[in-house]
């Protein structure tokens, strides 16, 4: 009898829907850190990172059918959906201040750079090395994009390049990595089986 | 964005739109064409994947996040039941199941009337058309999602109902308690329709769980779902079909019911 801890991410989907809090206990377990990590990225707030976790979370509770095993991991869609959620927030007016203010700070100490992320420590060196081995201009409007949650056009803005550019260097870097990362010896899971 | 875009304009937009980062009329103009597009989805799902590992950061969840979550989902105020473990631990050797037994300290108090649903007296003897009765597994208890799960037909069908988004679900409430979930009803549009017990406390073994379909207000025997029933599977037609109760009855299931319900439907979703 295969225990929780070893039941697939769409078994455990099965079993939130069956109403089973271990099921989601372990779904988080799984993945609320990268959720949370992410939101954290973009929002700059550890308080705001942790409500859009909680919605996440909550949301596949109340609706685990959105979840399609079929179309992608669990873990891209949490990711997405934190995104997407961490993105509207930073998009609100009120924390339109807030982001510039946290630009300015994180420009000071870090940049756009991914130097502390880390992720399952087997891996982390990979994808580290993979997103390195980007163009620079790929590399930096993807991070802009996602991490900061900056549409393309307000990165063309920043960098001072043509919105066309830019859109196509997102689009060429997240290409590029697909083809990357598995050179670098992580696989992109498109879905969980 | 009043006209639609072309197929090469749209894929252009695919990164940016995988990252949202893209401005709300595009996102809808990328939308409209996904829907029709396979392709483009593919690599939509593909951006999102890369992005999502990239993403990564070495941190745990944090587990009092986690206390906050457990206690929104725990719409009945009980301490909360479970939580992550630290760490993975695949051959611990408490293979706790994963489908438990269905609480039993919050045994349903008979304070609700028939009339909370609308429907006839509860005495009152009705002509009861049985619409149709498929009763599989009455007391068997399954507890974990495979193989055992995987062996019975009625659990497996009812997951991929569950996971089948033209699913009507219907959620069923305790009567005593409006904030306790009894159990879910996963109908699909072919009528064919599978009852989960999530929180019906077992019965004694000359008892059983009886549903009941109001059709035109009256009820109608929809299945017997035995004493402690996990999933059961039954046939209903949705559009006749206005709202759904269970009680509990002598074991073999009565032509009407002769209790107040247990627990009935609220909404549906």
């Amino acid at each position: 009898m295969p225990s929780l801890e070893t039941a697939s991410d769409a078994a455990l989907v099965v079993a939130i829907a069956r109403m089973h809090e271990r099921a989601l206990a372990e779904a988080y377990r799984r993945h609320g850190g990268p959720v949370f990590a992410l939101a954290r990225r973009v929002l700059g707030s550890a308080d705001l990172a942790e409500e859009v976790t909680q919605e996440v979370f909550v949301d596949l509770w109340d609706a685990p059918e959105r979840f399609d095993p079929g179309r992608g991991a669990l873990r891209t869609f949490l990711m997405t959906k934190a995104h997407g959620r961490a993105v509207d927030i930073l998009r609100s007016e009120s924390a339109r201040r807030r982001r510039e203010e946290r630009t300015v700070r994180e420009t000071v100490t870090s940049g756009y750079d991914i130097e502390h992320l880390a992720w399952d420590l087997a891996v982390a060196e990979q994808v580290k090395a993979a997103v390195t081995s980007l163009p620079a201009d790929e590399r930096t409007a993807i991070e802009m994009a996602y991490f900061d949650g900056h549409t393309y056009r307000e990165v063309a803005s920043i960098l001072g390049q043509p919105e066309g550019t830019v859109k196509s260097r997102i689009r060429s870097g997240l290409r590029r990595l697909r083809t990357v990362l598995p050179q670098h010896g992580v696989e992109v899971a498109w879905t969980d089986s | 964005m009043d006209r639609q875009l072309s197929h090469d304009e749209v894929a252009e937009l695919l990164g940016a739109y995988a990252l949202d980062a893209v401005d709300p009329e595009e996102a809808v103009a990328v939308e409209v064409h996904l829907a029709a597009c396979p392709r483009c989805t593919a690599e939509v799902a593909q951006h999102r994947a890369v992005a999502g590992l990239i993403a990564n950061a070495g941190v745990d969840a944090p587990t009092a996040l986690w206390d906050r979550i457990a206690a929104r989902i725990d719409r009945t105020g009980e301490p909360v039941r479970s939580r992550p473990s630290p760490l993975p631990s695949p051959s611990r050797p408490d293979r706790s199941p994963v489908v438990q037994a269905p609480s039993l300290h919050r045994p349903w108090r008979r304070t609700a009337t028939w009339s909370a649903v609308g429907a006839v007296a509860a005495a009152a003897v009705v002509a009861v058309v049985v619409l149709a009765v498929q009763v599989d597994h009455l007391d068997q208890r399954v507890t974990a999602l495979e193989p055992s799960v995987a062996a019975s037909g009625v659990a497996q069908q009812a997951q991929a109902a569950l996971l089948d988004p033209a699913a009507h679900r219907v959620t069923l409430t305790s009567t005593a308690d409006h904030a306790t979930q009894a159990a879910v009803l996963v109908i699909l549009p072919s009528g064919t329709a599978y009852a989960i017990n999530t929180d019906m406390p077992r019965l004694a073994s000359d008892q059983t769980y009886q549903l009941w379909g109001f059709v035109r207000g009256r009820p109608v025997s929809l299945g017997v779902l035995g004493s402690d029933p996990l999933q059961v599977a039954f046939s209903v037609d949705p559009a006749a079909v206005t709202s759904y109760a269970v009680t509990d009855e002598v074991a073999g299931g009565a032509p009407a019911p002769t209790h107040a319900p247990l627990a009935q439907s609220v909404a549906s979703t």
